[in-house]
């Protein structure tokens, strides 16, 4: 095992300096590496040390007096008790708000899919010389805050709304729908409204990018429109519809004013309502804290699942 | 320095529960779990002023307490009310959701039902007239106080107490409730003068034909008496495993538990 291990940094070497020989340009084997010391610094303080933070809050304790969180930097002295008593309510009377919060994030990101998928397709297919004029309307809503486009969905939906105005106008239903009554449907449908810009975009980045001669040699070998679409667009576009899912579905499981200006009723709370409650009531920082670190931990798993994916859609290029 | 005083009773649009409705009942804190109203019902994102109320309907008056039974009881009848209402929890249930007949019925603060009329679009007097607020005839409710505290280390503590004067002035404590909706602790401010004078910012509304009155005269339930302090109850500092009791129970019904 010696000999391999100790040749393969040899061959490496070898194989960078007669490319960069070929080029006629030598660089320090740190010139590289260093570009990625500005996001490092980044992230080591925008994102590792908050993070240790609020680590230490959720194994924290409380003030006595003021019951404001109090972290507890030394990991020698953590106490697992507020993190294991949020632990077991999860399995307990929080259950439900899980259950909620998975169903919502699932089912909006599948009709964010859905609908993403279907314009990003028609951008990238058939967009022709309107592709730039699609895409900037694609983009528009970033102009417009998340929050402002939900306050619209407020007055959209309100009973006296021009939803339901249409609605009854086209006599498609006898009177007004409550929409804002903490239905589950109208919180979904303000996911989607809110999050499927950012579904669009990767989508079309992927689907674009797929060569047009492999849709043309599906074709020359007899394939139908729908199966060369199965067979070729589908399977190449999943490394995008996989990126695409997770950029939407991990800011959705932490959502909260979608659920608090569409619905408001606590049979549609979210787990992110639980973190905003704990955040804004005395004494249970680290309660949220605990909350966010499970939130975390639930949402490494299709991250995970992703990032196993694009490896090895990697390897078998 | 006391700021502003306010009780916390009920918020009810006029035109669906009448007074005589409310103010006859053997017990007014229960309409809130009343499912003619539901989906309509509003409270606040407060833990301990909705459970003060949910305590104050079993007639329980010790508002801080940590008696397990107590509690049992607060428990059972949030998650009831779950139930039986599917109630709304927001900030703006009483001095806006209620004008615009979002809500029918509100745990309300009563400065947020004073200044509600800010909000009762579209300014008619229909709609000055289409919300009321109940609070106990006897008195016997929560009542608080916001206040101005100067921090001890504070830069200007002269300015800070020239600024606390200034409040203190009984024109421009006026002038700021006449808008503000909340009640500053001026013993001049009874009954009669706020639900009878006309106010600065209200006058200067006349346009809209708002109510011109500090108060607006249907309600004189919200004005705070200077009495009401020895009879009302107040919430104070719970110990931390009470605390975590209280939220334990809140946690449960935000959570939508009983559903």
């Amino acid at each position: 095992m010696s000999a391999p291990s100790q040749a393969e940094p040899a061959r490496r070497s070898a194989r960078r300096s007669h490319r960069a020989s070929d080029e006629g340009i030598h660089y320090s084997r740190w010139f590289w590496p260093s570009f990625t010391i500005p996001a490092s610094i980044w992230l080591a303080i925008l994102f590792i040390l908050p993070l240790y933070t609020v680590i230490s809050i959720a194994f924290g304790t409380v003030d006595p007096i003021f019951r404001g969180p109090l972290p507890i930097y030394e990991p020698w002295w953590w106490s697992g008790e507020q993190f294991g008593r949020v632990l077991d309510d999860s399995f307990g009377f929080y259950r439900i708000v899980y259950i909620h919060t998975f169903e919502y994030v699932i089912v909006a990101s599948a009709l964010c899919l859905v609908l993403a998928y279907t314009v990003a397709y028609y951008v990238a297919r058939y967009g022709g010389k309107r592709k730039t004029l699609l895409l900037a309307l694609l983009i528009a809503p970033f102009f417009i805050s998340y929050l402002m486009r939900m306050l619209a969905w407020i007055n959209l939906l309100d009973s006296e709304g021009y939803i339901n105005k249409i609605l009854t106008f086209l006599h498609l239903v006898p009177h007004p729908i409550d929409w804002l009554s903490g239905r589950p449907s109208t919180v979904i449908m303000g996911l989607v409204y809110g999050y499927i810009p950012y579904m669009i975009l990767p989508l079309y980045a992927f689907l674009d990018r797929i060569d047009i001669n492999l849709l043309e040699a599906g074709r020359d070998l007899g394939a139908g429109p729908a199966r060369t679409f199965f067979r070729v667009t589908l399977p190449l576009s999943r490394p995008g519809i996989l990126a695409a899912l997770v950029i939407v579905s991990l800011p959705m499981m932490g959502d909260y004013y979608t659920n608090n200006l569409l619905s408001g009723s606590p049979k549609t709370t979210m787990l992110g309502n639980l973190i905003d409650d704990a955040v804004g009531s005395t004494g249970q920082g680290n309660k949220a804290a605990a909350f966010v670190l499970i939130l975390m931990a639930l949402v490494l798993i299709p991250m995970l699942y992703y990032m196993r994916s694009t490896a090895r859609s990697l390897l078998t290029r | 320095m006391p700021y502003t005083i306010y009780t916390t009773g009920i918020g009810y649009r006029r035109d669906q529960i009448p007074d005589e409705q409310i103010h006859g009942m053997d017990n007014p804190w229960s309409i809130l779990w009343d499912p003619t109203y539901k989906g309509k019902v509003g409270v606040y994102p407060s833990y301990r002023d909705v459970m003060a109320i949910v305590l104050m309907k079993n007639g329980i008056t010790d508002l801080n307490t940590g008696n397990d039974a107590d509690l049992e009881k607060v428990r059972t009848d949030l998650l009831a009310m779950i139930d039986a209402v599917d109630p709304r929890i927001a900030y703006d249930a009483s001095y806006n959701k209620l004008q615009n007949d979002k809500f029918s019925v509100t745990t309300a603060w009563s400065g947020d039902v004073v200044a509600g009329w800010e909000y009762a679009a579209p300014y008619t007097e229909t709609a000055y007239k289409g919300f009321g607020y109940w609070f106990p005839a006897d008195r016997k409710g929560p009542i608080d106080n916001d206040l101005i505290a100067i921090p001890k280390n504070a830069e200007h503590p002269r300015l800070a107490h020239e600024f606390i004067n200034f409040w203190l002035t009984f024109r421009h404590a006026m002038d700021n409730f006449s808008w503000n909706g909340y009640q500053p602790p001026q013993t001049k401010a009874d009954v009669n003068a706020l639900t009878k004078t006309q106010g600065l910012y209200n006058k200067q509304s006349s346009s809209w034909a708002a109510p011109a009155e500090y108060v607006a005269p249907w309600m004189p339930d919200a004005v705070v008496r200077e009495s009401d302090f020895a009879i009302g109850y107040r919430e104070g500092p719970l110990s931390a495993d009470v605390d975590d009791h209280w939220h334990e129970i809140w946690s449960e019904f935000t959570a939508g538990v009983g559903s």
